[in-house]
Order: C-alpha cells, then structure tokens, then sequence
C-alpha cells in the first residue's frame, strides 16, 4: 500500500480539502463529485464507475423502501447487500470458488472491482446507511453523496467505518473552517501515520522477516511479533485517514487509542479497530440485547448478554474470513469477554486503590494478560489471515 | 425536568452503579462513571422506561453521549406521553 508515498494522493487531498470550502453544492455532493474524481485518478475509470453505480443501485433501493410500509420491500433493502458481500466472501474466501473464478466469464471483472473497492469495508457502510434510514429514519442521500460514504478514497483501503450519521454531519455543518490548530492537528496525524506505517511497520517485518520475505508465522513468537506489525499498518493507516479526513473536513473517525494499554480484552477492543465496535455495537448489539432484555428482565441481563456478544462475536469472524475456524475465533471471544464481564459485574476482582502498588501491578498483569490472550487468539486464525 | 424526575433519574444511576453519592450531572458521560458500560448502558434506559413509562428506539439508546442529552430526550418523552 504505497498510496500515500505518491505525490499524486497528496495533490488529490489538498484539491478535496479546497473544493469542498468553495462548493456551491451540498457537503455530501460536493465530496461525492470530489471523491469519484480521486477515485478515477488514484485507482482508475473503472473503479469510479464501479462506484458510482453501486451507490446509485443502492439509492434506488433506499429511495423505494424508504417511506414505504412493504417489508418485502424493507427486506431486500438489507438482504441485497448481505447476498453481495456473502457472494464476494465465497468468492475470495473458498478455495474452490477462488481457483474457478479467473475462467468464470465476467465475474472475475466484477470480483476484482469490488476487491479494488473493498468491498467488506463498504459492505459496513452499505448496512449502516440501510439501518439508519429505514429503522432511524436519517434523510436519504442522493447518489452522488451516498457513493462518497460508501466509498471514501481515504479510507477505501482499511477503513475505518464511519456511522451514516455523522457523514451526514458534513450537510448539516459543512466542512469545517481549516484554522491553524485543525491544520496541525491534522499535520500531526498524517505525521505519526506515516511513521507508524511506513517506518515502524516496515522495519519491524524486514527485522522480523527479511527484505522480500512473505509475512509468515512458525509459532507464538513470529505471531506476537506481527500482532505488533499489525497494529503499526493498521493503526497507522487509519491515522493517516483521520488527518486526511480532518485537513478535507469530512468526518473520519479515530480507530485506536493505544491498545496495549488495556487492562482487560473488552477494554482491548474498546481500544483496536474502534470503528468496527461502533458499528457492531449500533447495529447488533444495542438492538438485540434492547430486545432481549425486555423480554427476559434486567436481573437475568448479563446472562442473555451472551446471546448478543455471541451474535456480535460470530458477525466479526465472518466478516473477517466466511470460515469455521474464524466463526470459533469470534465465538471464542465471544466467551472471554462475557467472562470478563461476569467477573468484574460481580465484583470477584476488588478495585485497588487508584495510584497504589497494587493498581500499577495489576495494570501490568492485565496487559499482559491482554497481549497474551490476543496473540493466542491470533495465532489460531494466523494460517488464514497470511493465505493470499 | 421536573425535579422530581430528576431525582428519580438520579436514583437509577446510584442504584444501578451502586455509588449512592452519584450526583447527574449534564456532563457526565459514561466514562466518568465506573460500570457504566454497552450492557449496563442497555439495563440503564430500560431501568428508566419502566420508571417513566416511555420507550426509547434503538437509535436512541445508541446515540446517546452525556446524561444532559438523556435528561433532554426523557424530557421530550414525558411531555408526549403526558399530552396524550
């Protein structure tokens, strides 16, 4: 990923960021015309067009079951998206159906566009802009707008996941002002991604790897070291988009905030990929276990709270890889942070008193523990994440 | 809000976080409270419906960001539900 080392990213960026503060149109159609611009420069014609209309099949759904009381209707405006990401998993994800695609007439075209378009990421987005227009009952966008949320060049690659509701922001607020402290707030992200990314990241896989190696795992210690490389491209990635994102004024949203800090995995992931908990958490967890514990009563919550993490745990595996092995890695986690809650709800674990020996042990040990239980977890699935 | 229903809210919080001198203030956030997480955060506001007999959405119990938004959308709620 050596977009942000060509200067034509940066050209593309400073255009975005001037355009939409002198845009006669609205926000969202402003950066949605930006966006297939940088879209046709930066990943070619195709791509943009690719974009354009399945943002626009999307808005056509949207604008039909929106109003509209059919829940055949309302139904297909979530399943399509489902059937498409489930089709482009297989696709990817089987061997056998990966093996077949480069002789199964036009669907390799289709595939690698929506490779090039990474489709998981807006597969997210499309079920968010879905939800928080049908259930919540958020404006519809227009096609233009709507292809810049699915598809922000900044953030196409790795994310992070923007709610439909805060893009929204950029109509009801338009872009915000470039003063010096937005300037060197972003200055300072794009600074620190790029560290991240291309300095931390790339030395630590030629130290831990070689110049031209493949990243590879032959046991724990390769698997802890590259949970660390992980997080140095990703982290750095998503940073880079944030100060991107800030310097264009189009809502981006933080993804990290030191992670290995955490005390316990829940707060792990309060902490990694923090745009995929957000999401998950709006769209899964607050409805389900809304519903359950209406049902049930808030006595038996934490109990029923299995349920919800099991269907938030599972939703993560799956969307990772369409795989048993990760469908036992989200349910596995599912279990260590339900446990984690019923440990510390019923209070087996006294509070140490804030700034004693005993908290800052326990801070150790729960970071520990945390990147123990992670690169366990990791080294679990690490056969499928290295798998081209 | 009244202020009874402000110290009825208040009586949720205490006994829900089990912190009795829990004052509710408007910008008090789940952060600043130690329990308050997405499972007592779900427990919080059905506690609440069944206190003040309203029901909030989905999106509203998600997007919620500080008690000053809760006391205002419960608020909203409980003006509705009286004029009708």
């Amino acid at each position: 990923m050596g977009l942000h080392l060509e200067p034509t990213y940066w050209a593309v960026v400073i255009g975005v960021a001037v355009w939409l503060r002198i845009a006669p149109a609205r926000g969202t159609t402003a950066f949605g015309a930006a966006n297939a611009i940088a879209l046709d420069l930066l990943c070619g014609p195709a791509v943009a067009v690719a974009g354009l209309t399945l943002a626009t099949g999307l808005w056509a759904i949207l604008a039909l079951a929106n109003g509209s009381r059919s829940w055949i209707l309302n139904g297909f405006a979530y399943l399509l998206p489902v059937a498409a990401f489930l089709a482009y998993k297989t696709a990817g994800d089987w061997e056998a159906f990966r093996t077949a695609i480069p002789t199964a007439g036009p669907v390799p075209d289709a595939f690698w566009l929506l490779a090039a378009l990474s489709f998981s990421y807006a597969f997210l987005r499309c079920l968010d802009a879905v939800r928080t227009v049908l259930a919540k009952g958020s404006p519809l966008l227009d096609p233009l707008g709507l292809a810049g949320y699915l598809f922000p060049f900044h953030m196409l690659l790795a994310g992070p996941i923007a709610g439909y509701d805060e893009y929204l922001k950029l109509n009801a607020d338009g872009p915000e002002a470039l003063r010096s402290d937005r300037i060197i707030s972003a200055a300072s992200d794009i600074a620190t991604g790029l560290v991240y990314k291309h300095v931390c990241a790339e030395y630590l896989r030629v130290f831990l790897f070689g110049l031209d190696s493949p990243l590879a795992s032959q046991g724990l210690i390769d698997t802890a070291g590259l949970f660390v490389y992980l997080f140095f491209d990703f982290a750095g990635y998503s940073r880079i988009a944030l100060g991107v994102g800030t310097l264009m004024g189009v809502p981006t949203p933080v993804n990290f905030r030191a992670p290995f800090a955490a005390r316990n995995v829940t707060d792990f992931f309060a902490r990694w990929h923090m745009s995929l908990g957000g999401f998950v958490t709006r769209n899964i967890y607050v409805p389900l276990q809304l519903r359950l514990v209406r049902r049930f009563g808030v006595r038996r919550s934490v109990w029923v709270a299995f349920v919800s993490l099991l269907a938030c745990w599972l939703f993560v595996g799956l969307w990772h890889r369409l795989s048993w092995r990760f469908a036992a890695y989200g349910a596995a986690f599912a279990l260590i942070v339900w446990t984690e809650k019923l440990v510390l709800d019923r209070r087996w674990l006294r509070p140490a008193r804030p700034g004693s020996g005993l908290a800052y042990v326990r801070r150790g040990l729960g970071m520990a523990y945390v990147f123990a239980v992670v690169t366990v977890m990791l080294h679990l699935v690490m056969g499928e994440i290295l798998k081209p | 809000m009244t202020t009874t229903d402000t110290s009825r809210l208040t009586g949720i919080f205490r006994t829900l976080f089990n912190d009795p001198g829990l004052e509710l203030q408007d910008d008090l956030t789940a952060r600043d409270v130690a329990g308050w997480d997405s499972l007592n955060h779900v427990n919080l506001m059905i506690l609440i419906e069944e206190e003040f007999g309203v029901r909030f959405t989905t999106g509203e119990v998600s997007a919620l960001q500080d008690v000053g938004e809760l006391k205002r959308l419960l608020a909203a709620k409980t003006a509705v539900r009286q004029a009708a």
